[in-house]
C-alpha cells in the first residue's frame, strides 16, 4: 500500500515538472504550427545554464532556473529571428534547421563540459507523510513548476495578449484581419516556449543526471505528453503530464526502468489509435 | 488627388500558378455600398483577399486614401481602417463571443474598446445574451453577427464582407442586410461579395460583376434592378455596351 501511495505522490510531483517540459512545446506548436525539433536542445541548454549559474556563480538553483529561463528565451528569440521566420513556407527546411541547431548545441556542450554526467544537488531534507518519505527539493520543484505553469496559463487565458496568442492557434488570417501583428506573436510564442523549455531543463536537472546528449530523452517525454494531451491543447497537456509521470514511475517501480520508453511508446500508440485528438478530444489531428 | 477611399487598379492575384483575378479595377467612395457579384469561381473572394493582402498581388496596385498599401502586410492594412469578414465567418472558435469582440479592438484603450462593444451590441442586440458563450458552438447566424461585430470593433472606414448569406436562414440574412445602411450612416463604406444577387442589388449603390476573374461590368445597380435580362447577360460573361458609372 505504501509503495502505491509513494508512486502516486511521486507521480504528482513529477507531473508538475513534466507539464513545464511540454508547455513550451505545446505553445510553439499551437501558435507557429512548428514541431520544434530543437526542444530537447533548449531543455538541455536550460539544464547546463542552471548548472553553471549554480556551481560557478553560487546562485540558488531555483533562482538560477529563473535566470536560465531568460537566457534560453533570448536564445530562442535569436533562433526565431535568425532563421525560423524565413522558413514559414518551407517545413522541410525548418525541420532540418531545427535538427541542425540541436546538433550544434549538443556539440558545443560536449566541447565545453565533456561527456561526464552532471547533476545539481539540492538537499533540503525529507518530509514524511505518515511513513512515506518526500524529498523537500521535489516539493519545491513541483511548486516552482506549478507556479510557472499557472502564471503562463493566467497570461494565456486572462490577458488580451494571451487571448491573441490563443486566437492565432484558431485562425491566423483572422488575427491579421483584425489588425494584430501575428509575426510579433510568433516571436513572443517561440521566445516564451524556449524559455519554458529552459526552465524545465533547469528544474529537471535538480531531479536527475544529465549530459550534453540528454536532450533527446527529455524531448521524447515532452512530445509524448503533447500527443497524449492533444496537439495544441494545454489543459490536455496538464492531464497527460500526470498520466505519463504515473506510467513512468509505476513502470520503474513495479517492472524495470529499462521498459520505461517501451511503455511510453505503447501509451502514445494507444492514444493515437483510440483518441487521436488527445485525452480531452480537443487537440488538432 | 484621389477622392476615393479605396482604389484597386488592374490587379492580378491568385494561388500558386493559378490566376484567380486579372486586370480587375474598382473604386470605393466614402459611405458607399458596393456589391461584387458573379458566378462561382469568378474571383469575388480573391478580390477581397487581395485588397486586404491575404493573397499577394502579382500585378496592379491598391491605394487607400491615395496612399499605396499593396506592400503592407494584412494587419497593417487593417489598422489603417480596412476590416474584412471572411467567408465562413472564421471566428476564434475556442474563445468566447466577448473575447472575439475584444480582439477586434486589440489596439484600442479600454474605454474605446468598451464604447465600440456597446455600439456593436446596439447593432446586434442578440449578442448581448451570448457574450460568455464559446464562439465555436454558436449557430451560423450568431457567428455571422459576431464576425461582423468583431470587424466593426476597430471602427473601420471600409468593411469588406464575403458571402454574408452563405448557409444562413433567410430571416437572419435579412437582418444582416438591414444593418448595412446603418453602417453607412455610421460612416463606414461597405463592399459586399454575394451570390444572392437579388438581395445585394436592393442595398448597393454600385455593383461590379466578375466573370472568370475579370470585371465585366461596374456601374449603377439600378440597371440590373430594372432589367433582369442585362444581369443574365453579364452573368454569362457578355460585356454590356455602356458601362455607365464605371469608376
Amino acid at each position: 500500500m505504501n509503495t502505491l501511495l509513494n508512486v502516486l505522490l511521486s507521480s504528482v510531483l513529477l507531473a508538475g515538472v513534466y507539464f513545464i517540459l511540454s508547455l513550451g512545446l505545446n505553445i510553439i506548436l499551437g501558435v507557429l504550427d512548428i514541431v520544434n525539433f530543437a526542444h530537447g536542445a533548449l531543455i538541455i541548454l536550460g539544464a547546463y545554464s542552471t548548472y553553471v549559474l549554480h556551481t560557478h556563480l553560487s546562485l540558488d538553483p531555483f533562482l538560477a532556473v529563473l535566470a536560465d529561463m531568460v537566457v534560453v528565451g533570448v536564445i530562442g528569440a535569436v533562433v526565431y529571428l535568425g532563421y525560423l521566420r524565413f522558413t514559414v513556407n518551407s517545413p522541410l527546411v525548418r525541420m532540418f534547421a531545427l535538427i541542425g541547431f540541436s546538433s550544434v548545441v549538443s556539440a558545443l556542450l560536449l566541447m565545453a563540459f565533456g561527456s561526464d554526467y552532471r547533476t545539481i544537488p539540492v538537499d533540503l531534507g525529507t518530509w514524511y507523510l505518515g511513513s512515506i518519505p518526500v524529498r523537500v527539493s521535489q516539493v519545491v520543484a513541483f511548486v516552482f513548476a506549478a507556479a510557472l505553469g499557472g502564471a503562463t496559463m493566467l497570461v494565456l487565458y486572462r490577458t488580451t495578449l494571451g487571448k491573441a496568442v490563443r486566437a492565432v492557434t484558431d485562425d491566423r488570417t483572422s488575427v491579421q484581419l483584425v489588425g494584430i501583428n501575428d509575426r510579433r506573436l510568433s516571436l513572443l510564442a517561440f521566445t516564451v516556449g524556449a524559455g519554458l523549455a529552459g526552465a524545465a531543463g533547469g528544474i529537471i536537472a535538480t531531479y536527475v543526471t544529465f549530459a550534453s546528449d540528454s536532450g533527446l530523452a527529455f524531448a521524447i517525454i515532452a512530445f509524448a505528453i503533447v500527443i497524449i494531451g492533444g496537439l495544441g491543447d494545454i489543459w490536455g497537456g496538464a492531464i497527460a503530464s500526470f498520466l505519463v509521470a504515473l506510467l513512468l514511475t509505476a513502470v520503474t517501480v513495479y517492472l524495470s526502468s529499462a521498459l520505461v520508453n517501451t511503455a511510453l511508446f505503447l501509451l502514445v500508440l494507444m492514444v493515437l489509435l483510440l483518441r487521436p485528438r488527445g485525452v480531452l478530444n480537443r487537440g488538432r489531428v | 488627388m484621389d477622392d476615393h477611399l479605396l482604389r484597386v487598379r488592374s490587379i492580378r492575384a491568385g494561388y500558386g500558378d493559378l490566376t484567380a483575378i486579372d486586370d480587375v479595377s474598382m473604386a470605393v467612395g466614402e459611405r458607399e455600398i458596393v456589391g461584387v457579384i458573379g458566378p462561382n469561381g469568378a474571383g469575388k473572394s480573391t478580390l477581397l483577399r487581395a485588397i486586404t493582402g491575404v493573397v499577394p498581388l502579382t500585378a496592379g496596385s491598391v491605394t487607400w486614401c491615395g496612399e499605396p498599401i499593396d506592400r503592407l502586410p494584412t494587419d497593417a492594412r487593417a489598422r489603417r481602417g480596412i476590416a474584412m469578414v471572411q467567408e465562413g465567418r472564421r471566428l476564434f472558435a475556442s474563445l468566447s463571443v466577448r473575447d472575439n469582440l475584444v480582439l477586434g479592438a486589440y489596439h484600442a484603450d479600454r474605454a474605446t474598446r468598451q464604447a465600440a462593444e456597446d455600439d456593436v451590441l446596439e447593432l446586434f442586440p442578440a449578442l448581448r445574451d451570448i457574450r460568455g458563450r464559446t464562439a465555436g458552438v454558436l449557430s451560423g447566424g450568431e457567428q455571422q453577427m459576431v464576425a461582423i461585430g468583431r470587424a466593426l470593433m476597430s471602427r473601420p472606414r471600409c468593411l469588406l464582407i464575403d458571402e454574408p448569406s452563405l448557409g444562413l436562414a433567410p430571416f437572419i440574412v435579412d437582418e444582416i442586410y438591414r444593418t448595412l445602411p446603418t453602417l453607412v450612416e455610421l460612416g463606414v463604406a461597405v463592399v459586399v461579395v454575394e451570390q444572392e444577387v437579388g438581395r445585394v442589388l436592393k442595398v448597393v449603390d454600385r455593383v461590379m460583376v466578375l466573370h472568370e476573374g475579370r470585371s465585366v461590368y461596374e456601374g449603377s445597380g439600378e440597371r440590373f434592378r430594372t432589367d433582369p435580362d442585362a444581369l443574365a447577360s453579364v452573368y454569362l460573361g457578355h460585356e454590356l455596351a455602356d458601362q455607365g458609372g464605371a469608376a
